[in-house]
This record gives C-alpha cells, sequence and structure tokens, in this order.
C-alpha cells in the first residue's frame, strides 16, 4: 500500500477514525507522517489529523453534488468546483449564492440543514430563565427522539423568545 | 538535570523576546497536565473548540493578506481587551522558527494548519495555557479549551465566555438557518468540536478495544487511534470526538459525549481489574520489562517511548509502580515529543541525536523507579 498523500513512499503507519459503524484508514509513510507531525506522540497526533480526515470525508459527500460550476459567489468569487476541490467556501455570502446545491450537502453531513445551538450575545434576549430551560428540555428530547418536526417548532419557540420580534430577515447575512 | 518539574518550579528570566517566553511554557505546564479528576485514570483531557468567522472578511483561504492582517490586528484588539486574554502571550507565527512551532503543535495549541498559512497567523495563549485563539487558520478564529480528565464542562463554560467577551468587540458571521458560518461546511452551525483523548491499555490487554470503539460510541461520535505496526493504537491512545455541528444544540453534544466518555471509562476499568485479576504475571511482566527499556535504553524514538510509557501509566494505575505519579506520566509523554526535546536540550538535533537525548531524558527522570 502506498501512502495516501504523497503516493509514493511505502505506507508505515495508519490512522484509524470510526463513525457510525464505518471504519475510514489513512495510510501514510514515514516521511509524511513526519512531515503531519505524527512523530509528535500523544498530544500532536489525534488533533492534527481532524482535519485531514474530515476533509477526505467531505470531498467523498461533494463528489456527488452536481452544482452549476459557471455561477461564482457575488461575495468572493468562488465557484462550486472550487468548492468541490478544497472542501472550503470562500466567504460567508457563499453560503447564500449556493444555496440550493447547500441544502443537499448539509442534509448528507450533518442530517440537518438548521441551526438549533446558541446564537451571538448580541442576539440573544433577556427572558424568564425557567421558560426557556423548559422548551429547551423539549426541544432536547425531541431531538433525542429525532422528531425533528417537533424539535423545528420548539426551536422556533425558543427563538422567538429570545428574540422578541425578529429583527433578521430570512436572509443569511445581517 | 532536566528532571519534570511540577508548575511554578522552574522559571525562565522575563523578557521580552518570544522565545524565553517559549522556553517559560515548557516548564509550566497548563491544567490538563497538572490537574485530575475522578476519571483521569483514563481519561488524560477533554478539549473544546469553536470555530467563528469575521463578518464581511472573506475567509482565511480567500482572504488577501491585507484582509488576514486586518483580522489578526482586530483580534489581537478584541483579546487585549477582554478579561480572559488579559495577561495572554501572542506569536505571530511568521516570526517563529521551525521548531517553535512544532512545539506548539505538540502542545497542541496549535494546528499543523495554522503553522502552513504563516502569511498572517497568530497564536494567543491565555494564563495557564487552557484557553488559547489561533487567528487565520481555516476560519479566522479558532478557540479552544483543554482541561484535564473529562472537565468538558469547565472547558465549554471558560470557552462560551471567551466567545461573549470577544463577541463584544467583534462581529461573527452568524445566520438563522446555518449558525455560525464557517470555511468548511463540516463545521457550520455551532462550530464546536469536542474532543476527549483516553488511554485504553486494559481494553486492549484484554483484547477488546477495536470492539469496545467500534461499536460502543453513541452515534454522531468518532473514535480515532493511531497505529504502527500492530492492531492497537500507539500508546493506547484514542481520541474520541463529535461528527457533527449543525442540527443538534452544544448542551446536546457535549451530554453524548460524557455519556460515551464514561461508559467507555467504566468498560476499561471493569477490563484493568480482569486482566489484574487474570494475568497478574503477565501484567507485572509488561509494565517491568517497559520499566527495563525506558530506564536503560540509548537510543528511543518517540512512538517506542509512547508505547512504553503507556505500559507504565497502565502499571501505576494498578499499583505495580508506585514511586511516579499518573501526572509525571502525562508531562513525561508530552515532553519526549521531538519539538520539545529540542527545547529542553536548546541546540539543534538531528533525528538520531534526538532519539539518543530521549532515552538520556526518560532515564534521567525514571532513576528513582
Ligand atoms: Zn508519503
Ligand atoms: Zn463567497
Amino acid at each position: 500500500m502506498l501512502c495516501q498523500l504523497c503516493q509514493v513512499e511505502k505506507a508505515t503507519i495508519k490512522v484509524g477514525h470510526v463513525v457510525n459503524d464505518k471504519k475510514i484508514e489513512v495510510q501514510l509513510c514515514g516521511v509524511c507522517a513526519e512531515e503531519r507531525g505524527m512523530d509528535a506522540t500523544m498530544t500532536g497526533l489525534p488533533q492534527m489529523f481532524e482535519n485531514f480526515i474530515t476533509e477526505l470525508v467531505g470531498k467523498d459527500l461533494l463528489s456527488r453534488v452536481e452544482g452549476d460550476s459557471g455561477t461564482a459567489c457575488s461575495g468572493c468569487g468562488s465557484t462550486w468546483d472550487d468548492f468541490q476541490k478544497t472542501g472550503l467556501f470562500g466567504c460567508d455570502i457563499c453560503y447564500q449564492s449556493f444555496h440550493p446545491q447547500l441544502n443537499v450537502v448539509l442534509r448528507r453531513i450533518h442530517g440537518s440543514n438548521q441551526h438549533i445551538g446558541s446564537r451571538p450575545k448580541s442576539k440573544r434576549h433577556q427572558i424568564s430563565e425557567t421558560e426557556l430551560q423548559r422548551i429547551r428540555m423539549e426541544l432536547q428530547k425531541a431531538i433525542d427522539n429525532e422528531n425533528f418536526e417537533l424539535a423545528a417548532e420548539l426551536r422556533d419557540m425558543v427563538r422567538d423568545a429570545c428574540q422578541g420580534l425578529s429583527e433578521e430577515s430570512d436572509g443569511i447575512l445581517r | 538535570m532536566n528532571r519534570i518539574r511540577p508548575y511554578g518550579g522552574k522559571k525562565a528570566p522575563p523578557s521580552d523576546t518570544g522565545s524565553v517566553e517559549i522556553q517559560d511554557l515548557l516548564w509550566n505546564f497548563g491544567n490538563w497536565l497538572t490537574r485530575e479528576d475522578e476519571h483521569s485514570d483514563t481519561i488524560i483531557s477533554s478539549r473544546v473548540r469553536l470555530a467563528r468567522n469575521l463578518h464581511g472578511v472573506p475567509f482565511p483561504n480567500r482572504a488577501s493578506r491585507d484582509q488576514l492582517e486586518g483580522v489578526q490586528g482586530n483580534v489581537r484588539n478584541a483579546c487585549e481587551r477582554s478579561e480572559t486574554f488579559d495577561k495572554a502571550s501572542y506569536f505571530e507565527i511568521n516570526d517563529l522558527r521551525e521548531w517553535d512551532c512544532k512545539y506548539f503543535v505538540e502542545r497542541r495549541l496549535a494546528s499543523p494548519r495554522l503553522i502552513d498559512n504563516a502569511v498572517a497567523s497568530t497564536l494567543i495563549i491565555g494564563a495557564r495555557e487552557d484557553t488559547s485563539v489561533m487567528v487565520n487558520e481555516e476560519d479566522h478564529l479558532r478557540l479552544q479549551c483543554i482541561e484535564a480528565g473529562l472537565g468538558i464542562q469547565d472547558a465549554w463554560t471558560k470557552i462560551s465566555k471567551v466567545d461573549d467577551e470577544l463577541e463584544e468587540h467583534l462581529a461573527f458571521c452568524y445566520s438563522k438557518n446555518y449558525g455560525y458560518l464557517t470555511a468548511c461546511p463540516t463545521n457550520l452551525g455551532t462550530g464546536m468540536r469536542v474532543s476527549i483523548i483516553v488511554h485504553l491499555p486494559g481494553l486492549s490487554a484484554v483484547g477488546e478495544v477495536n470492539d469496545v470503539i467500534e461499536n460502543l460510541p453513541a452515534s454522531e461520535i468518532a473514535v480515532r487511534g493511531f497505529y504502527g505496526e500492530g492492531t492497537e493504537s500507539i500508546g493506547n491512545v484514542y481520541q474520541i470526538s463529535n461528527q457533527l455541528t449543525l442540527g443538534r444544540t452544544e448542551s446536546n453534544v457535549i451530554e453524548r459525549m460524557i455519556d460515551t466518555a464514561s461508559k467507555l471509562t467504566k468498560l476499561e476499568r471493569t477490563a484493568r481489574d480482569e486482566f489484574m485479576s487474570k494475568s497478574h504475571t503477565r501484567l507485572e511482566d509488561m509494565v517491568f520489562r517497559a520499566l527495563a527499556i525506558l530506564k536503560s535504553a540509548r537510543i528511543m524514538t518517540s512512538l517506542e517511548a509512547m508505547d512504553l510509557l503507556s505500559a507504565v501509566r497502565f502499571g501505576r494505575e494498578l499499583g505495580i509502580v508506585d514511586n511516579i505519579s499518573r501526572l509525571a506520566i502525562n508531562q513525561l509523554m508530552v515532553l519526549v515529543q521531538p519539538a520539545h526535546l529540542q527545547k529542553i536540550y536548546d541546540r539543534d538535533l538531528n533525528a538520531e541525536d534526538r532519539d539518543i537525548c530521549r532515552a538520556e531524558f526518560i532515564q534521567q527522570n525514571l532513576q528513582a523507579l
């Protein structure tokens, strides 16, 4: 087996990654391992492979999503092709520019296309903590039971409670 | 000379130059290497990381040098005005020597990507090394907090405080639907990645480790190991982390991680007891052989050191060796990494020199055993 990074040397070290019953292994040669800091033992090792493996997994997911390769982001000029090559968006507006394809990608990666986590402090609003906590617990339960419809509803309740009247449009950016 | 010193021990003289600050950090271990909790027999450390980007500036992969420098300035400004980073150290990656960069990576304060992006990237390290910020990594900001043992909750509390403090002075990219916007959509939403480093020599000794790591973790949680020749991860060290960031709340992810880690701890403890009672002599043999090599070898690679130190740690947890602390072993595992040795010996070492220095350094630190 050849090193998956340089494709030249023989692989001598492998990194195993298990998620949802799927096992992914990355095989590396000594030189690439050293270059990536793989001869750094306990502490360096796992962390430095976070990006690398996420990239591999991401690329696999992306390669199967067709996009209009000609359209460029009005913010940074990135195209869908660029995104497929690097797995990275170029700016926040990309999330608007590639909105249609993105929903497919996000569902594949996260099984969801809706944020329900915390929001910036400036967008939070004081309401009764106990009330908010109660809704959050219900929300949590709904997520645990994979009742996403209810979760979405509760999430909106939390959001409205936090926000009072929404100052945000439905757009991606402020 | 060169013995592991407790925090607050040897301090380098204060100076304005970056490199002495770096030397100073060498012996002044942060929380994750100086504290313990009730999970520390199995769980070495917990880290929570948040990805954030500044509104109106392209992400680092598309930004111009000027824009990146602007981000550096703005973030530094915000950090200097925050409570957490009141006494922080600021390192421009560009100004650092190669070994200093590697040293920060080994210390888990920087990622290789931050080093690669050296055009305009900064590493900001808070007092006691527990909180840090990488500027212009894959995202404009990567905030992280590392705590000892299963300190996820503490790490989360601290890093959300940092998040709030910085937001007083910075506008983060955030959308109602997608949450925090990140360069890679795998981080979108909360931008939060929780990872825990676990030591599983017991499960490995009873031959169950692969089975356990492939089947135990809740869905959406990944386990990673690092393999050389063998089928078990080198040093029996594994990393578990959450995979998903969108459509989950932070507290949900943290709960799942704590739950999985607790289950792993329980299984590992059972396996240790089982191995101890069924194969006591084999356990002793393994631990004392490891010690003998560590104490008499003259050349040692970091991977070999890791495996042997793992066996000593295992022996210590089961009372086979008792005059070395768990923390000293953890610290030793960090200090024998290549860039750390380079800093300890403070001269240019080639790979073989390093292996010789490593053997010598370990010996000095294990003399008492
Ligand atoms: Zn290679
Ligand atoms: Zn864009």
